[in-house]
């Protein structure tokens, strides 16, 4: 059953205001393309690395780094 | 590079949030912080979906960060555990889940919540029968982490990791302790509790 002409009209109205608005409608199918979407707008803040950084540099060198004395020996 | 050189993942420098302010010209430039060059490539290519899932499970952006940073020291403290007998995606992943579930249960023992977003969101324009048809707007991903707020850990948890394209059914089950059969047909229930949920945000 098709809408009313004029409910027709305002959504198409309401759809070109959120256009010029600079937003626009998307569809999705499943909630993880939603998800996924959504993903893609969200960025690691810049901060994380920088304090990751500092953690690590004071952080011991991981174990398979390190060798048993009588291995450097060799 | 030379084995004592190190590679920052972005070359990063500190900056200023606000554009109208200026550094001084008289300090110069805090050098970039590095991370280890053998752990670069490791946090370029994982930090993303890490940081994704850790939000979107704990509900809050400083949370999460400080999730992101606890889980990849962790990583780097157990680099030497790590076999290779599983891709480092979902090594990765379950550090963040069971990062993230001992915080929730903590949070939960000492009665904290996440704010409840009560904005009211801008509605698409006109009835639609899909709930999944949204307004690309600023507040859709608070209607998303409402929604998923709503849902059973173990939904919100299946929903968040089938979203990364990267993992297979078996993958997820491996992280969720369950079967691949186990995993589709919970997702099939998630999927629905997530679309009705996520519509009541409109």
């Amino acid at each position: 059953m098709n809408p009313p002409s004029s409910q027709l009209r305002q959504q198409t109205a309401t759809e070109q205001v959120h256009a010029t608005q600079g937003e626009s409608v998307r569809e999705f199918a499943t909630p993880e393309e939603l998800l996924r979407h959504d993903r893609a707008s969200i960025a690691v803040p810049e901060a994380v690395a920088e304090r990751l950084g500092e953690t690590l540099a004071a952080e011991p060198p991981p174990a398979s780094e390190k060798k048993p004395w009588w291995k450097r020996l060799l | 590079m030379t084995p004592t050189a190190r590679c920052g993942p972005t070359g990063v420098t500190t900056m200023a949030d606000d554009p109208a302010e200026t550094v001084s010209a008289e300090a110069p430039p805090a050098p970039p912080v590095t991370l280890p060059a053998d752990f670069t490539a490791i946090y370029e290519a994982h930090s993303q979906p890490i940081f994704y899932l850790a939000l979107r499970l704990l509900g809050d952006p400083t949370a999460a960060q400080d999730a992101t940073h606890d889980v990849f020291v962790k990583a780097y403290r157990k680099l030497d555990e790590f076999r290779g007998d599983a891709e480092i995606r979902t090594w990765l992943y379950r550090i963040t889940l069971n990062h993230c579930s001992n915080l929730r249960q903590s949070w939960s023992a000492r009665n904290i919540h996440t704010a409840d977003d009560e904005t009211v969101f801008d509605r698409v324009g006109g009835a639609s029968e899909n709930p999944l048809r949204v307004l690309e707007t600023k507040e859709l991903g608070q209607r998303i982490q409402t929604a998923l707020g709503t849902l059973p850990d173990e939904y919100r948890v299946l929903l968040l990791l089938v979203a990364d394209e990267e993992l297979s059914y078996e993958q997820i089950g491996q992280l969720t302790q369950q079967t691949a059969d186990a995993v589709r047909g919970k997702l099939h229930r998630a999927r629905r509790t997530f679309t009705a949920a996520f519509a009541k945000t409109a």
